[in-house]
């Protein structure tokens, strides 16, 4: 415990690195999300076959005004946060929210 | 189960699905509703949380299994997020569960001895308070009360603002407490004490489905409050006549929805705000009844400085610096002469945003038909003129009589959980009390003193050092003992090169940081307390509508880590009342000579009333266990004594553990929605219709307050406009967000955001590795011409979440000299190669 922080030089601090990935351990099993998106409208088919062809999104909900409801079945931790992300940045995305999120799934 | 045989994982789908329907107000099959409602079968146990991210104030559900949190999802019940949750709402299962976790005090020591330039070494909780008292009464010996300070935050839960600000101010008799939520909305807080006299924003959220306009003013919601971006969108698309305006220095995500985008030259919404006054009184569109029944007009003092240390030459040169905060009385006539100059030509020609977007932007308010709400956060606060920014976006909103009505709502967003709640409620600033009191007034001196059951003249009558001088003071060595409690600030402060890191190293001084993970802030002290977060205990945080919203705590905290409440109460046993307060003071309450602060400050008879057994079953409650009462609940309801009857009132205690919040004044059980508007806000009187009582003329004030140019702006030698800001995926510095390893993976550097034709001109391709160079220091980052910031030319934007790229060495530490918080939006720099 003490040792990880000691080894840091102080001068160093400001300019270098604390945190890499390696350092930060997934949780165990999978991970089960749900999310709500809003869509250009006369886009949303669209941005449902976008959203389809990411890893573990199935499509589980849609509304013609925009909104599509996206389960995620992540079978190893660690690439949710991504997949919501990149929905997030679809083109014709407004907004991705996440509703529902179980870990250890 | 009515099911077929699903297994575990199938549930979890189905039951993820239909929450998310039912969030969208979408039908659900009934297998999944089902699910739904036969959760008391799952092994789950479901609790209500107030989320730890953003002052949107979201309330989530939160499961824990032996333990841990599990699972998190949107709490339908919420009228604040209606189900959903927004991408940092995903981080909370996780957040408490980093690999570097904190866990033991440690304490910098060589040979086995306290040594500034030693070693982390791990500490006992006694060890620790030890040397930190130690510390402290020697601070206290050299300089009195002002050689000791804290730094907190707009994260602190209200009873460890509460808590923390009652020990310096009352304990060790120093003002020098300041929250970060002075870097965030500092300059929305004096633009409502100058406007309205009174804090927080007149409206609320539900304006959002009330309204026909949206005006963001330097906000960037689609990335930094998802959530209500959400209910934008959905306004948007369900009504569509309804139009969203988007002004911002660079384009970014919100531009997407917009239907009049405007990207403006840094500091010109100055003129551009005056230029919209301008068009609705020369268009004879100025609400003429509700400005002479419930306004007046204000000159306000120009040429106020830049907040600068006093031997700067900018600051020398302002004339008005001394009264940054004074107006005299003019009138409507005087006024409109005033903003006459301001042309929306001329605000064009300035601000390079195309005249007819303008005059769109301009009609949204001045055509009496259309309902306006405007949100601002960073872009009007961080800004050498951030209050008169505030002023003035409330000036149109007052002059067309567009506000405290569903719909009509100037609305200043926050961007920390209780930013409202602790850092403005409590009063944790260095200027203030609770109920938006002030330690310069005697009268609210008195009134503080006497709840709190102490001497007449306890609380000093100056204010203390505020965030930034606070910075300043160490580096001079005039600020020896400090404590800093949730918050990075040596990432999130100003020009660190020059100013905070030098103070935190300075030999003269001690440095206690509280943080749940060694941050930058954390590495850099001399002491690190391992705290308690988010649901590893009872807490309540207040959002950006007044929402007041309470959690208990649902599982242990790691190892020796306490909650920053634990750690201020116990910390003051180590301070006897005769060796901090000085003799003539002790004189006039003589029963509290020999005792402990703790026995004075939290065990004086309000604290303590409340027995272990007023917890709800079922809850752990380790500060209490630890003190023989229920210290949240003593807390909460002597402050609450502060502001009821006075338009603050909160709600009696266990009400918030059954509600999904609450917008004070609560009054008879019922909420305020809409304030200073007969019907809606109890404290206005019948007949009145709207009723500004922050003044005791009932009245707002409308100020003339001009263009004054920014404290640095490019020139031949440092070309480039600077901004600062956060990116979708980090929360502020990044100390939660970056130990989630897939957000970690998905931004982990910052880069430097620029526009492709600034870029080819200096020779630069996207992936170069540049210096970002201004005359305080340096960065090494990489340059980026896509993505989602797209910056005009001549204009920089470097996100501050990362540690290794640490964008405020190069800032410049110019506040705002009446909100005394600082511009990280502005500032001239140039890109060197590497």
């Amino acid at each position: 415990m003490a040792q990880s922080h000691t080894a840091i030089d102080r001068r160093a601090l400001i300019t270098g690195r604390l945190l890499n990935a390696e350092r930060i351990v997934a949780p165990p099993g999978g991970e089960i999300a749900s999310i709500l998106v809003q869509a250009r409208p006369d886009r949303l088919r669209e941005v449902e076959a976008a959203i389809t062809t990411l890893s573990g999104c199935e499509i589980h909900g849609r509304d013609a005004r925009g909104k599509l409801v996206v389960v995620v079945d992540a079978p190893d931790a660690g690439s949710l946060g991504t997949t919501l992300n990149d929905i997030a940045l679809l083109p014709d995305v407004y907004s991705a929210s996440l509703v529902f999120h179980a870990i250890e799934a | 189960m009515t099911s077929p045989k699903l297994d575990r994982r199938q549930m979890l789908k189905l039951e993820a699905a239909a929450i998310a329907a039912a969030a969208a107000g979408m039908p659900t099959t009934s297998l999944a509703a089902n699910l739904v409602t036969e959760r008391e079968a799952s092994e789950l146990k479901w609790d209500k949380a107030a989320c730890r991210f953003c002052g949107t104030g979201c309330s989530v559900m939160v499961a824990t299994k032996d333990n841990r949190v599990v699972a998190t999802h949107g709490d339908i019940k919420s009228d604040v997020n209606r189900g959903l949750n927004c991408v940092k709402g995903y981080f909370l299962s996780k957040i408490m569960y980093g690999h570097d976790r904190l866990t033991h005090p440690m304490l910098r020591k060589t040979n086995g001895k306290y040594d500034k330039n030693g070693e982390f070494t791990p500490v006992s909780w006694d060890e620790a308070f030890d040397i930190m008292a130690e510390k402290f009464r020697a601070a206290l010996k050299k300089r009195g009360p002002s050689g000791v300070g804290m730094f907190g935050s707009g994260q602190w839960t209200i009873w460890e603002g509460y808590a923390a600000s009652k020990l310096f101010k009352a304990g060790f008799r120093t003002n020098n407490i300041d929250p970060n939520a002075r870097h965030c909305m500092a300059s929305a807080v004096a633009g409502m004490m100058r406007t309205f006299g009174i804090d927080e924003p007149p409206g609320c959220y539900d304006d959002i489905e009330a309204t026909d306009a949206f005006v963001l003013w330097g906000s960037n919601m689609a990335e930094m409050h998802p959530i209500l971006w959400t209910r934008v969108t959905d306004r948007r698309l369900s009504a569509p006549h309804v139009r969203v305006a988007v002004l911002s220095t660079f384009e970014h995500r919100s531009f997407d929805l917009s239907d009049i985008g405007m990207v403006f030259k840094p500091q010109t919404d100055l003129y551009i705000l005056n230029a919209i006054a301008n068009h609705i009184i020369k268009t004879g569109r100025a609400n003429k009844d509700f400005v002479s029944r419930h306004t007046v007009f204000k000159r306000g003092q120009t040429d106020i400085g830049y907040g600068l240390r006093p031997d700067h030459p900018l600051q020398k040169k302002a004339t008005g610096a001394a009264k940054a905060n004074d107006a005299v009385d003019i009138s409507f006539e005087e006024y409109a002469k005033f903003v006459s100059d301001y042309t929306l030509e001329r605000a064009a020609e300035m601000s390079g945003v195309p005249l007819n977007r303008l005059e769109a932007l301009a009609e949204l308010y001045a055509d009496p038909k259309t309902k306006v709400v405007s949100f601002w956060t960073m872009g009007f606060n961080q800004h050498t003129r951030g209050v008169w920014c505030n002023n003035l976006v409330y000036n149109i909103h007052l002059l067309t009589g567009k506000i405290c009505a569903p719909g009509n709502s100037p609305f200043s967003l926050t961007g920390q959980p209780s930013a409202c709640g602790t850092a403005r409620e409590v009063g944790t600033f260095s200027h203030r009390l609770p109920a938006d009191m002030v330690v310069t007034n005697k009268a609210h001196r008195d009134i503080t003193e006497k709840i709190w059951k102490l001497p007449e003249g306890t609380i000093p009558d100056k204010p203390g050092y505020h965030a930034v001088l606070q910075s300043r003071m160490l580096r001079d060595g005039l600020l020896n003992a400090y404590w800093v409690q949730v918050n990075n600030n040596l990432q999130a402060g100003p020009n660190a090169n020059e100013e905070t890191y030098p103070g935190f190293r300075n030999p003269d001084n001690f440095i206690v940081v509280s943080d749940a993970y060694p941050s930058v802030t954390a590495i850099a002290a001399d002491l690190i307390l391992p705290t308690a977060m988010w649901v590893e205990k009872e807490g309540a945080y207040g959002n950006a509508e007044r929402r007041t919203q309470f959690w208990h705590q649902l599982v242990p905290a790691p190892g020796e880590s306490r909650s920053d409440l634990w750690q201020v109460m116990e910390f003051s046993k180590r301070f006897k009342v005769d060796e901090v307060w000085p003799e003539e003071l002790i004189a006039k309450k003589p029963e509290y000579r020999g005792k402990t602060l703790f026995d004075v400050l939290f065990k004086n008879g309000q604290v303590d009333k409340f027995p272990l057994s007023e917890i709800e079953p079922g809850y752990a409650n380790d500060e209490s266990k630890a003190f023989g009462f229920y210290v949240h609940k003593g807390l909460f309801e002597e402050y609450a004594a502060f502001g009821r009857g006075h338009g603050h009132d909160l709600a009696p205690f266990e009400t918030y553990h059954r509600e999904r919040g609450l917008r004070w004044p609560v009054v008879n059980g019922q909420e305020t929605r809409w304030r200073f508007r007969e019907g809606s806000d109890p404290y206005v009187k019948q007949g009145t219709d709207v009723q500004f009582y922050g003044f005791p003329d009932g009245k707002a004030r409308i100020f003339a307050l001009p263009y004054e140019a920014a404290a640095e702006s490019p020139d031949a030698e440092y070309p480039f406009w600077l901004s600062t800001g956060r990116v979708l995926e980090h929360w502020h510095s990044g100390t939660m967000t970056r130990r989630v390893p897939e957000l970690y993976r998905a931004f982990p550097e910052a880069v430097c955001f620029m526009h492709p034709d600034d870029a080819q001109e200096a020779k630069l391709r996207r992936g170069d590795e540049v210096k970002v160079v201004s005359r305080r220091g340096f960065i090494r980052v990489r340059v980026e011409t896509r993505g989602r910031d797209r910056p005009p030319r001549g204009l920089v934007f470097v996100p501050w979440f990362d540690e290794s790229k640490m964008i405020n060495k190069v800032t410049l530490d110019a506040t705002d000299p009446i909100s005394l918080q600082t511009d990280f939006k502005k500032c001239a720099v140039r890109i060197e190669r590497v």
